[in-house]
């Protein structure tokens, strides 16, 4: 009764701690996301002229770039994060099954 | 010739190993100490293969820049036919390559050595196609400084060709002298995994010159 009992405060404790990164990380990006507009009035006013005088065809050509540098940045970060929740108790924690 | 060359070495390489077991070891291929695959070393390549994917994304984000910035002096390339041939040789190269992954897992070690040599021949084909490539490109009047999309096309295949040529490299390595930290299994895998990604990757740069270019 009292393993049952120790592991479910285990698993418990594991999932929290989850969510709690989670929700970390996702204010941390909300905070990042809100300011952002005004970083953008801090940009390079050469690159703003710059990017502003190519037109409609320019600004579309620099927005796909940025969408290519994005989308593989943001698989590594997610696959980043999976690899390491699933290996969250490789090293140190001992797994819930070996628990006494 | 050259595969049996390399297949001869992976021999004798085996043999200096001093195992019963020959190069796949007594455990055919498991870790000596039955622990599990030697992870590190997996993520690790994982963490390489990451920075490369970031890098040629760069190019190919540098690339779809300045082929949409209007009033330029872009000008679309013809591709080389030989790069139809130069594919067809890395796609078969990575079939060859799990085929002797395969081998390895199944304990045949003589196929194993066979078709490893054979990914060596591949690549190395593969590399001397892309020279060829450039040597057509090159009559036809387009250099390095003709225009744009010439020179995105040599910057991406020169990048490309210098990471196979560290793959080919790894494949000579692996076929010479066992590595002595990284059990054969894992060594394999860490040098597959390097070599599916770089078929992908050309794959992938084809795709585009094909599309857009």
């Amino acid at each position: 009764m009292a393993v049952v009992a120790r592991r479910s405060i285990v698993v418990f404790r594991t999932k929290v701690c989850f969510v709690v990164t989670v929700l970390a990380m996702m204010c941390a990006l909300i905070l990042i996301s809100t300011a952002a507009p005004r970083a953008a009035a801090q940009g390079c006013a050469q690159c703003y002229q710059s990017a502003a005088a190519s037109g409609a065809a320019g600004r579309a050509a620099l927005r796909h770039g940025i969408l290519i540098l994005l989308v593989p940045a943001i698989s590594l970060f997610v696959a980043i994060l999976f690899f390491l929740y699933r290996r969250r108790d490789s090293a140190g924690n001992a797994p819930v099954s070996r628990l006494p | 010739m050259l595969a049996s060359t390399i297949a001869e070495s992976v021999g004798r390489s085996a043999g200096a190993n001093g195992s019963a077991g020959g190069y796949l070891g007594p455990g055919g291929g498991a870790s000596p100490n039955g622990a599990t695959p030697q992870r590190a070393y997996i993520t690790g390549m994982f963490l390489a293969l990451g920075g490369i994917l970031m890098f040629f994304s760069a190019l190919v984000s540098a690339w779809v820049v300045r082929r949409g910035l209007p009033n330029t002096d872009w000008q679309p390339i013809p591709l080389p036919h030989i790069l139809w041939l130069n594919t067809l040789l890395l796609a078969a190269s990575g079939v060859t390559l799990a085929y002797s992954r395969r081998c390895l897992r199944t304990g045949r070690e003589a196929d194993h050595r066979y078709w490893w040599g054979l990914t060596t021949i591949l690549g190395m084909g593969f590399l001397a196609g892309q020279l060829l490539a450039w040597r057509q490109m090159l009559s036809t009047g387009l250099f390095l400084a003709t225009s744009p999309g010439a020179s995105f096309f040599y910057v991406f295949t020169a990048a490309h060709a210098l990471h196979l040529l560290g793959g080919i490299a790894a494949l000579f390595a692996l076929a010479v002298r066992p590595p002595r930290r990284l059990t054969p299994d894992t060594a394999t895998r860490v040098v597959a995994l390097y070599w599916h990604f770089l078929t992908a990757l050309w794959l992938l740069l084809v795709a585009v010159f094909l599309l857009a270019g």
